[in-house]
């Protein structure tokens, strides 16, 4: 298939496009989902196909089929530069790329387990005692538990000369205890993360290490206490926010924001634009001094991390916001010369049959000091809240709102009480501008989120947040009015 | 892609040899084509030809699913026996029904020949008539003009053999001008016969145009008068948390325990109906079952959520025709959704507002705060404007709005008889066909900056 690929390209360039890739990708996914018991999902999923992209006279056009013969990717091939030709009778699009060197590379992702050589009967014990340890809990009427494991096998060539092979290997997984009372108010607690957990670019031991069967009573007994909460107080306050919320709150609020396709526009009439433009780079206010934000590519194990992105550009660093100032977006072949950069690596497709995109790779927020006990220590009066529950946020992610499965309540630096339904609402620099402590590395974590949306057709990424617990002072939480 | 013919034929081998005790393929074939165009220009413009079989099978009351898009050799025989040792290894589902016979669906008119040999040259001509419309206009367009066209069969060792040709329309306008302010409009039909460039480009841009310097203004409860585009958001989220059977079953609905009651107000009728051509037809579901007409709010009155087999089984019924995909199972969801309307105009729902606001559209809806009390929460886009006195008198910045959707649809006052069928937000077909409603005391909770 590599050559048939490398011949179309090669076909192309004497046909004079300015440009043009190939990719193949074969995607397996497992995803097992056992609720009370029964094994509700079970499933393997294969997609396999290529998808040939084409630049001519400034303009793009890309067109793919999952049918892997020779004279299908010649067809394809002429698709998708009469898409291209098509696309330049519109205005005068006058597309460049910047200049990078061709990469000759084959990469496959760290792992010690192989996911898919794990016996589908030792998954299902584990998801069986997940759901019997919460089920241990008299009042949990659902008890769910889920892993999923991915593996997507990319093959790249363009006119540049690049050739790139890459294996990337991910799993993951998670549990979720809901109680229902009498009235039918029900209350969930998920473990690692909501909405099925956390993954990781490693093999099945990051599965086995997220000790879904060890936190099953506990998850289950805090769904039942939940349940049995006082209900979160209306009022600005201070807000320490735990791990797994700060995750999404950094996913919505800062990596959406700086991706710079939707920066310039290619969002608007869908997933929406940012308030990050490009006037502000290197001077606007984010957030407070102890706001430090980086794009990495490169962390190991992150869910947004690999080796070259889909255009063929090595993974990378980039610093997002440096002590509180925006510094940095996330870019592409395309959009990074229109501010005098290259691109930084992030350009991703969630299949054969996508173009890329301007994804967020691991968006992390960096660690400060101490624990997040030494934190809800040093806080008087505040709410600590986690684990996502819903997300809303404006089409320039400024004004967003959240609601959380879980909070306490803190008096003197402790945490006094448990309280259900906490929703917090904010406008995004002024909320980053109250964050006045984030803890340490001992409790820093990459949390995985595999399916993040973004464009048409709909494409669903696999992006990290490496966060650890912050403060944020003067929040509103619970409605206003 | 492979013809008819021979996938017919491998279908049926493989159904013949699958070494399951009972077996049930679904095949989705077809392309997409989509057109995305920004800053006035075509930035994105693809095309797709893939043809997957969901494979799934029961041995006793064990199941497993497997998908593949590989259908050469014996690829496809290969994933039935992937399928089956799933099945062979997981615990039994004592509710497992079984696959069952359906008989033939009836036709339905879901084709358009004209939509299926649509050109990447014809798609970019519409949007040089759009482009056109709004430069008149000093406005630049964003977008997307998609359209696809599918064969979706089922088949099962009990004798199910069910197929039909789809083909879909959508188009998207939205009109900015220097100042970022956007208007939106869009238009969804089963092909481009029902797609009208030129109207749903000038009606994005006349909402541009009208929301120049938009001032903000003071938050708290407000009649809205929300266009279909809106509720067609609204509605995608109800259909996810709430018309299922599973969501029911679950107690996730804000209907469970509740049918029988009055759940929403005297006004308002949502009735699913997979053969109105008023909206956008689909004749069976993933199993292969016909799909029957369900009316899931009757004035106000929680009646029924739409069934697939398995949860049909746990109430003693018979399946509506609401499968979704055996990949996931998420249960059975509506997709053709009509509210039934009511008797104004649009401008007679102005007229009858002393203060309030008109909504074009939502962003980032999302029902999950407090499923149980149809708790929703999101923004207000692309064209929202202060009506005072039955007058509409000038556009104002995006407000957030959170509210249980029992609660606002218990506060209708009146809806047009005019309705516009939108395309759902979940699932690849799906359509949502609204009137234009005024609700009374909307919550609104926030302001952004725009």
């Amino acid at each position: 298939m590599k050559d048939f690929l490398k011949q179309a390209i090669n076909d192309l360039r004497q046909k004079g496009v300015d440009y043009a890739d190939a990719r193949k990708v074969r995607g397996l996914s497992e995803t097992l989902v056992m609720k009370n018991g029964t094994l509700e999902t079970a499933s393997m999923t294969e997609s396999d196909g290529f998808g040939i992209r084409v630049l001519k006279g400034g303009a793009w056009g890309f067109a793919s089929s999952s049918e892997l013969t020779e004279e299908k990717v010649s067809e394809i091939a002429q698709q998708a530069l009469a898409i291209a030709e098509a696309s330049g009778t519109v205005g005068k699009p006058g597309i460049t790329l910047d200049k990078r060197p061709p990469a000759v590379d084959t990469y496959i992702s760290g792992y010690s387990e192989d996911p898919f050589e794990v016996p589908l009967a030792e998954k299902i014990e584990i998801l069986s005692g997940a759901c019997e340890g919460m089920s241990r809990t008299e009042g949990v009427k659902l008890a769910t538990a889920s892993i999923m494991n991915f593996r997507t096998e990319k093959l790249f060539v363009d006119t540049d000369g690049s050739s790139i092979d890459q294996t990337i290997i991910e799993a993951g997984g998670g549990i979720s205890a809901t109680a229902i009372d009498g009235a039918g108010e029900r209350q969930t607690r998920s473990y690692p993360a909501s909405f099925r957990g956390d993954y990781a670019t490693r093999g099945f031991e990051f599965t086995r290490s997220l000790g879904l069967v060890e936190n099953s009573e506990r998850i289950g007994a805090e769904a039942l206490e939940l349940l049995n909460a006082d209900e979160c107080p209306a009022g600005k306050t201070t807000l320490i926010i735990g791990g797994t919320q700060l995750a999404l709150q950094v996913h919505e609020s800062c990596g959406h924001p700086i991706e710079l396709d939707r920066v310039f526009g290619t969002e608007a009439s869908y997933a929406g634009t940012s308030f990050l433009t490009t006037d502000k780079l290197g001077s606007f206010k984010y957030g407070s001094k102890v706001v430090n934000l980086v794009a990495d590519a490169t962390c190991e194990g992150g869910l947004g991390s690999f080796a070259y992105d889909d255009e063929g550009v090595a993974a990378q660093r980039t610093e997002i916001v440096r002590e509180g100032i925006f510094v940095g977006y996330l870019t592409s072949r395309e959009t990074a010369p229109r501010i005098g950069l290259s691109s930084n690596g992030t350009m991703r497709a969630s299949g054969w049959n996508r173009i890329p995109l301007v994804r967020m790779t691991n968006i992390n927020l960096m660690p400060g000091d101490g624990t997040l006990e030494d934190l809800i220590a040093d806080t008087e009066d505040g709410i600590f809240v986690d684990s996502n529950k819903s997300w809303s946020i404006d089409q320039r992610r400024i004004n967003f709102q959240f609601g959380c499965e879980i909070a306490w309540e803190i008096k003197h630096g402790k945490r006094v009480r448990m309280l259900k339904n906490p929703v917090y609402t904010g406008i995004t620099p002024e909320f980053w501008g109250g964050c006045d402590a984030v803890t340490g590395p001992e409790e820093w974590h990459i949390w995985g989120i595999p399916s993040c949306g973004k464009g048409e057709p709909g494409q669903a990424a696999h992006v990290g947040h490496g966060v650890s617990p912050a403060r944020f002072r003067n929040v509103q939480v619970g409605g206003k009015r | 892609m492979i013809d008819r013919g021979r996938l017919d034929a491998l279908l049926k081998e493989v159904l013949a040899s699958s070494p399951a005790d009972e077996t049930e393929l679904v095949a989705h074939c077809g392309t997409n084509r989509l057109t995305r165009f920004a800053g006035s220009l075509i930035h994105q413009n693809v095309s797709e030809e893939n043809c997957s079989v969901t494979v799934r099978v029961a041995v006793g009351k064990r199941t497993g699913v497997a998908v593949t898009n590989r259908l050469e050799g014996a690829a496809l025989a290969e994933s039935v026996k992937q399928a089956t040792e799933v099945a062979q290894a997981s615990p039994e589902d004592p509710d497992f029904p079984g696959f069952r016979k359906s008989e033939r669906a009836p036709e339905a008119d879901t084709y358009s020949e004209a939509t299926a040999l649509m050109s990447p040259s014809a798609r970019a001509e519409s949007v040089n008539r759009a482009v056109a419309i709004a430069a008149e206009k000093g406005t630049t367009l964003s977008g997307a003009y998609r359209v696809s066209d599918f064969r979706f069969a089922v088949m099962n060792s009990s004798g199910t053999d069910q197929e039909y040709y789809g083909t879909d329309a959508f188009l998207s306008i939205y009109a900015t001008d220097d100042d970022g302010v956007a208007g939106a409009a869009v238009a969804y039909a089963k092909g481009i016969e029902g797609i009208d460039v030129e109207t749903t480009a000038r009606r994005a841009v006349d909402k541009c145009v009208a929301g120049a310097d938009p001032v903000a203004i003071d938050y708290g409860p407000l009649d809205v008068i929300i266009a279909p585009k809106a509720v067609a958001e609204v509605m995608s989220w109800l259909s996810f948390t709430a018309f299922g059977a599973k969501q029911v079953q679950e107690g996730f609905s804000f209907m469970a325990g509740r049918f029988g009651e009055k759940v929403m107000g005297d006004n308002i009728t949502i009735r699913d109906d997979g053969f109105d051509p008023a909206g956008l037809p689909v004749p069976f579901d993933y199993e292969g079952v016909p799909k029957k007409p369900v009316t899931i709010i009757e004035h106000g009155v929680a009646v029924s959520p739409v069934y697939d087999t398995l949860t049909a089984v746990k109430d003693g019924i018979e399946s509506t025709g609401h499968a979704g995909t055996a990949a996931f199972r998420g249960g059975p969801g509506p997709r053709n959704l009509f509210i039934e309307p009511g008797d104004k105009t649009e401008d007679e729902l102005i007229s009858m507002v002393d203060r309030g606001l008109l909504v074009t559209s939502f962003h980032y809806v999302n029902g999950l705060l407090d499923t149980r009390k149809a708790l929703f929460t999101g923004m207000t886009r692309a064209g929202t404007f202060l009506i005072e006195g039955g007058k509409i008198v000038r556009p104002v910045k995006n407000l957030r709005w959170t509210d249980s959707m029992m609660r606002a649809f218990s506060n209708v006052d009146a809806m047009t008889r005019e309705r516009e069928v939108v395309g759902a937000s979940w699932g690849a077909v799906g359509s949502v066909t609204s009137p234009t409603m005024l609700i009374r005391g909307f919550k609104f909770t926030g302001a952004t900056e725009f």
